[in-house]
């Protein structure tokens, strides 16, 4: 076996040109394969951050009413709020929450008028939950203005053409069902990296609210963020075992079923994108292979005259075929892993497709990633196809008759 | 005594509608130790013939026995086998391994045998020497002349000890000189080894060297001498 390993090795040396083409091709064809599916990973992974840091969290819990029809009344009631304020805080599972006070509203200015969403909340709270702060494109984090400060989303200031200090309309129904129509300041303009988002949201202080809405701490919400994204489906069961009934817990993959679908879709994606890649390198080395052993008639048909049996004249192709895999691949994976490590602290900057990856929820700014699975992965499925192109050329070499071969021109 | 037998032997191949016969009802015996070569114009089964002999054709008909074996009941590994131990093959164009040494490839058959590596070294310098490649055992065939190839070619063919050597046209594509020395470098091995040599030949130095001539046309033995030595 050891005189077979060694003349296979050198004969991937016999035709340096078309090796070193093969060795490119499957090479570059692994990177290509690899920091693709980085890219994508990378963008995925940075939008799920994203709506978890600044939508869902990592599990939102709502009264049951609320649930059902999302009124200012539906609020979690006292007891229960304090129930759940007492859990939250006697469990090592959760990092921080925050509470919300929500209520469904319009907005207008002189430039036009959306509906959406206004979103009460307690600023240093809301801070160890979401990272709205951090987003801001322009302006500051409630922290300038005394009088009714209020943060609006980049995609709802284009459209209102708003900017810090500028004034818009809030209008709602308080308690009473009173229509209040009222002017707040812009703040600030943040940016969560999803267009859909920041046009139905703005964030106004809770107290402001309540005290328009003339009720006393009404939440609606409360955002929860665990030690890991793991926890948030215990966490969220435990919630609902205790306080099941007065309100739902539910977890990032409930309140965005389309993040969780798209996470899961992911892996097949992989699958799919890697899979096409390695069955045209496998096509490229069955090629390569086949006419080697077209090449090498005379030379086959010889070792099957002087006595080498067929077991050995396939176990040759075969490993000649694996090593032209082999010599490659781990180049094309060390070359992803450098590149990927480098872009994935640098980041990609993709400012000219910018701004319709915004409106998607994605941003600009792409950091590739891989999980050490996807290395696996490709490693598993390159052997793979090494193994089943390589059976090809081998077959075909038992065909020859050893005494047509030897005559072979 | 007799080494290699045919009876009957016969080989057709099939062309449309026409059948072929490439070796037709030949009978025929190799003494151990001759030095015989087979001769006739193209076509006439000498190649046929030696493929029958050597167990890399299946006959059509007709038996081929060596030292009582009748080769042509053997099948797969077992004819490989045998071929590897009994057959020592010498080829018009070399057939060497490319990307091996001259050593490497005189030993490669040996190595397939499964012989120690000791036993194959000794054998294998000793053979390079005999053809006079001392020198040159680890250079590889594209550093060497057609003609150094080609003896290359004769030690690999004589490293597992065979029962006899099949030559098909082995000089064709040497010059005078390298023939000259490659028939000198067997005939000696033949007288001092008695080892059996049967070659299919146009070349007339080979005839002119060989102690037996057989004749052949359209498939059939015509002649058969042996030279008085």
């Amino acid at each position: 076996m050891k005189t077979i390993i060694k003349i296979a090795w050198r004969n991937v040396w016999r035709n340096r040109l078309r090796s070193f083409v093969v060795f490119a091709s499957v090479m570059l064809g692994v990177w290509a394969g690899l920091f693709t599916v980085s890219l994508t990973l990378g963008m995925m992974d940075q939008q799920k951050r994203s709506i978890v840091q600044t939508q869902t969290s990592h599990l939102k819990v709502h009264s049951s009413r609320y649930m059902k029809d999302e009124k200012l009344i539906n609020h979690i009631p006292d007891d229960t709020l304090e129930l759940l304020e007492n859990q939250l805080k006697n469990d090592s599972r959760v990092v921080a929450y925050t509470e919300r006070t929500i209520i469904d509203g319009t907005v207008n200015n002189a430039h036009g008028f959306a509906n959406l969403k206004i979103v009460g909340i307690d600023p240093e709270m809301e801070k160890t939950v979401t990272t709205i702060y951090e987003r801001l494109d322009s302006g500051t984090y409630f922290s300038e203005f005394k009088n009714r400060p209020v943060l609006v989303g980049k995609s709802l200031a284009d459209d209102l053409k708003l900017d810090v200090g500028k004034s818009l309309n809030l209008n709602f129904m308080d308690k009473d069902t009173n229509a209040v129509g009222i002017g707040f300041k812009v703040e600030g303009v943040f940016n969560s990296g999803n267009g859909t988002f920041d046009k139905q949201q703005v964030f106004v202080r809770q107290n402001d609210l309540n005290e328009l809405l003339q009720t006393n701490h009404f939440i609606h919400e409360i955002a929860i963020i665990c030690t890991d994204i793991k926890e948030a489906e215990p966490v969220r069961d435990e919630i609902n075992s205790k306080l099941g009934g007065s309100v739902e817990a539910r977890t990032w993959a409930q309140l965005s079923p389309q993040l969780a679908y798209s996470d899961e879709m992911m892996t097949v994606a992989i699958f799919i994108i890697l899979g096409i890649i390695i069955f045209a390198l496998a096509f490229g080395i069955l090629n390569t292979m086949l006419m080697a052993v077209l090449e090498r008639k005379r030379e086959l048909g010889m070792l099957l005259c002087v006595g080498m049996n067929k077991r050995k004249v396939f176990f040759m192709i075969m490993i000649e075929t694996i090593f032209l895999s082999f010599v490659a691949a781990p180049l094309g994976l060390l070359l992803s892993w450098i590149t990927v490590t480098y872009f994935g602290s640098a980041g990609i900057n993709l400012m000219d497709v910018g701004d319709a990856m915004y409106q998607f929820g994605y941003d600009a700014l792409v950091y590739p990633k891989l999980y050490p699975y996807v290395y696996f992965m490709v490693s598993t499925m390159i052997i793979g196809a090494a193994i089943i192109s390589s059976i090809i050329p081998a077959r075909r070499a038992l065909k020859y008759n050893p005494a047509e071969a030897v005559r072979a021109l | 005594m007799s080494v290699i037998k045919t009876e009957n032997l016969r080989k057709t191949y099939h062309q449309g509608d026409y059948e072929i016969h490439a070796v037709d009802d030949v009978s025929v015996e190799f003494e151990q130790g001759e030095f015989t070569a087979v001769v006739g114009p193209s076509g006439s089964g000498k190649t046929t013939l030696l493929n029958a002999i050597g167990g890399l054709d299946e006959p059509t008909s007709g038996k081929v026995i060596i030292n009582n074996t009748d080769i042509t009941q053997l099948k797969g590994n077992q004819l490989i086998d045998f071929r590897m131990n009994n057959i020592g093959f010498v080829f018009q164009a070399y057939n060497l391994i490319p990307v091996l040494t001259a050593k490497e490839n005189v030993g490669f058959v040996m190595l397939l045998q499964g012989r120690p590596e000791s036993e194959r070294e000794s054998r294998v310098e000793e053979l390079l020497a005999a053809v006079g490649l001392g020198e040159i055992m680890n250079k590889r065939p594209n550093q060497m002349s057609g003609g150094q190839q080609q003896r290359v070619a004769v030690a690999r063919a004589l490293a597992p000890k065979p029962q006899f050597i099949l030559a098909d046209e082995p000089t064709a594509n040497l010059d005078s000189v390298s023939t000259s020395n490659l028939l000198d470098i067997m005939a000696r091995l033949n007288k001092e080894e008695g080892i059996t040599f049967i070659f299919s030949t146009h070349d007339q130095r080979v005839i002119d060297r060989a102690s037996r001539v057989i004749t052949m046309e359209d498939g059939k033995i015509i002649s058969d001498e042996r030279k008085v030595q």
